[in-house]
């Protein structure tokens, strides 16, 4: 790096009375600024650079700030980054916590007025709303997740796969079951287990994967509500499911929005500290 | 002491956004043009002049592949730009802290 003297161009040019732009008064009359119309537009540290004189720069946009400015300048665009290129954990855990709340409801009210199995339709209520939490995880995923490559994405296409291949072998599973002459009571014990337990682990893995807090206590959470349900059996297994494991789902989305919050709270504090 | 050196490559906003960008992606992770000009606000012709500047650093990897018969540019921070980055991050902390 050049040694001409100057002061690192990161200090603050307003507090030597230079304009704010950072321009400095006394620019070398020697440097090698291509006639691109914008000369009074650089910034002095690249003066020492080789000009190519072919950017066409957008006016400022190549100017340094002081340090404060480009460290807030620094923390914006990671968290523009974060938001552009990973996974919303409230809006996922929001979308959840509606489907579990209100489908495992429906099966509740259905199953107390049939004492016992719930109907037909209080199940495809549920698939639905299952279904459609899992369409809505699939496109947030996938559209956050494109145009990144490498190491993530495939640690991202194993985990994903990961939940593919097990809900397939539950499905497996129960089929052998109910092939084997497992009751109705059976069946609904075993199906809602069986699924709740793999969610569980894989939020714990996510959790452990991405050193994500919130995810693996919400693994750890669902997997001791369907432990209990299983105890509890159906129909009130299903309202034990509703409000413990939809609302843990809410909470951990409601725990999520305030972290959030408080992240860009801290940031824009940042940027006013720089730009006052 | 003397204050540390900003590093002229990337002491200019949109280089240090460029850089600060791909520097949040996982390391061995690379992005594709668009997606890199979505997160930077910026125009194709721009971004392209700086990331040449930052290729002619050796701080950024520029690849050019095929995503089935279109062509694709993958860029990704190399582990120079890495540590030019976290050098760069340091010495503005320390600049503010002598400030203070």
């Amino acid at each position: 790096m050049g040694s001409n003297g100057r002061r690192p161009d990161g200090m603050d040019p307003r507090a030597n009375g230079e304009p704010a732009n950072g321009e400095p008064a006394d620019r070398e009359p020697a440097n090698r600024e291509p006639a691109n119309g914008e000369p009074a537009n650089r910034e002095p540290a690249a003066d020492r650079e080789e000009r190519d004189g072919e950017d066409a720069l957008g006016a400022g946009e190549d100017l340094p700030g002081d340090p404060a400015e480009m460290l807030a300048l620094i923390r914006s665009q990671q968290d523009t980054v974060r938001k552009g290129t990973e996974p919303s954990g409230p809006l996922l855990f929001g979308a959840w916590g509606v489907a579990w709340l209100a489908g495992y409801l429906v099966l509740y009210v259905s199953g107390t007025q049939e004492r016992g199995l719930p109907a037909g339709w209080a199940f495809a209520v549920f698939g639905l709303l299952l279904v459609s939490a899992m369409v809505f995880t699939g496109v947030h995923i996938g559209r956050r997740a494109v145009g990144v490559r490498g190491a993530s994405a495939a640690v991202g296409a194993m985990y994903g796969w990961s939940w593919a291949v097990c809900f397939a072998v539950v499905f497996l599973i129960l089929s052998g079951v109910a092939r084997a002459g497992a009751s109705d009571e059976v069946m609904q014990i075993l199906s809602n287990s069986l699924s709740c337990l793999v969610v569980a682990a894989l939020y714990m893995a996510g959790g452990a994967l991405w050193r994500e807090w919130r995810m693996f206590a919400l693994g750890v959470w669902i997997a001791l509500v369907a432990g209990g349900a299983a105890l509890l059996g159906p129909p009130s297994s299903y309202l034990l499911m509703a409000v413990a494991g939809g609302g843990g789902f809410l909470l951990g989305a409601a725990a999520g929005l305030v972290v959030d919050r408080r992240r860009s709270r801290a940031a824009a504090e940042t940027a006013t500290v720089a730009a006052p | 002491m003397s204050e540390p050196e900003l590093d002229p490559v990337i002491h200019a906003q949109a280089r240090l956004k460029v850089v600060a960008t791909l520097a949040s992606l996982g390391a061995g992770d690379r992005i594709s043009f668009p997606k890199l000009q979505k997160l930077l606000d910026m125009t194709a012709g721009n971004l392209s002049t700086h990331l040449r500047k930052l290729e002619e650093a050796e701080y950024v990897s520029v690849e050019k592949t095929f995503e089935g018969r279109s062509p694709a540019t993958f860029i990704a921070l190399t582990s120079r730009g890495r540590y030019a980055f976290e050098s760069y991050t340091a010495a503005l902390k320390s600049l503010l802290k002598g400030a203070q």
